[in-house]
């Protein structure tokens, strides 16, 4: 007996071709139907990342996005459809999800993540997929990581480029550690195609899958960076500062 | 000697182009292979590397053969090293 809830029938032929990966088999499809994680937002990155997830059967979906769908929105944001412009982004994404998975359990909040409903937010879930297109909503997904001892995994994209790294307390730094000071750069608004906040979106989607199941290993440590322009891929070793001001003095 | 330096993000936009080979005296710290990358460069790369002082900004990460430094370490280049200059995304 593993301690988690086993699989129904219709969940055993659903899930048949990945519970064939050797080292994950149906055991790890059971962790993955006991674990939920939070979502947010879900626009070019985060609508593939919960697609990904839903598909692949984790329980339960935390998803967070303020706003309506906006035309703008559709070269990407591959939950939100035509027939939804001008409604919540956050009920066209659950529909999608739910036409997908109608076993998927989907917390559909259509908020931002900020500092202040952070800490509530994070508490539903055991893992975090940051996909905001801010830094302060990232730093308040980082601090709760930290506080609540919960792995976060990052990824972002801007033009034909992608960053992506796993952070889990005990065991790596945080967000911090790697950007201390909200970069001044950085503008809401990016040059982006659907097809690459896609491929970081279905990576970020492996590494949660990786985490929640103890399958491979995730990019502890390293942070993979990659360019579609010329298809150049990097895995660099990054740091824990040791006067870090959040993993290094929140962590208990 | 040698070193090949490589841009990310805003910083490969500002340099125009993704790597490029560095001739650089022997002894050379990367600290003053970030500063001859910026003098080379247009006015946009200093203001993103060197935005008001002769401290890189903090939110710029460089790494020197796959590996992380901090530019508060005083690191000497070794011949035909990759150096990178990685600034921060956040699209998603
Ligand atoms: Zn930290």
């Amino acid at each position: 007996m593993s301690g988690f809830p086993p699989l129904t029938n219709e969940e055993r032929a659903v899930y048949e071709w990945q519970i064939w990966v050797p080292e994950f088999g149906e055991a790890g499809q059971e962790k993955l139907k006991d674990a939920s994680v939070l979502v947010s937002r879900c626009g070019g990155l985060g609508s593939v990342v919960a697609y990904e997830l839903a598909a692949a059967g984790v329980g339960k979906l935390v998803i967070a996005h303020a706003g309506n769908v906006k035309p703008s929105d559709l070269n990407r944001q591959l939950l939100m459809t035509h027939d939804w412009l001008g409604k919540p982004r956050v009920e066209s994404a659950e529909r999608r999800l739910k036409e997908l998975n109608p076993r998927l359990e989907i917390e559909a909040i259509p908020e931002n993540i900020c500092e202040e409903n952070a800490e509530k937010i994070v508490q539903k879930v055991d893992l975090i997929v940051d996909c905001a297109p801010l830094f302060p909503e990232r730093y308040a997904m980082n601090r709760q990581s930290v506080l609540q001892r919960k792995p976060l995994i990052e990824c972002a994209m801007y033009d034909l480029e992608a960053q992506l790294t796993t952070f889990i307390p005990g065991q790596t730094g945080c967000l911090a550690c790697l950007f201390p000071h909200d970069p001044p750069a950085w503008k809401r608004e990016f040059p982006v195609f659907g097809a690459v906040s896609g491929t970081v979106g279905c990576m970020a989607a492996m590494e949660a899958i990786k985490v929640l199941s103890g399958l491979g290993q995730p990019l502890a440590n390293q942070l993979l960076m990659f360019d579609l322009r010329d298809m150049t891929f990097h895995r660099n070793r990054i740091m824990q500062r040791t006067e870090c001001s959040v993993c290094k003095k929140l962590e208990i | 000697m040698k070193i090949v330096v490589e841009y990310t993000a805003q910083v490969k936009k500002a340099a125009g182009l993704s790597r490029e080979d560095f001739q650089v005296i022997e002894g050379c710290t990367l600290q003053e292979l970030v500063k001859q990358v910026a003098e080379k460069h247009d006015a946009t790369l200093k203001s993103i590397l060197f935005p008001d002082s002769e401290e890189l900004h903090p939110s710029i990460l460089l790494f020197v053969a796959d590996q992380q430094v901090l530019w508060s370490e005083s690191l000497t280049l070794q011949p035909d090293q990759v150096v990178m200059i990685l600034s921060p995304i956040s699209g998603g």
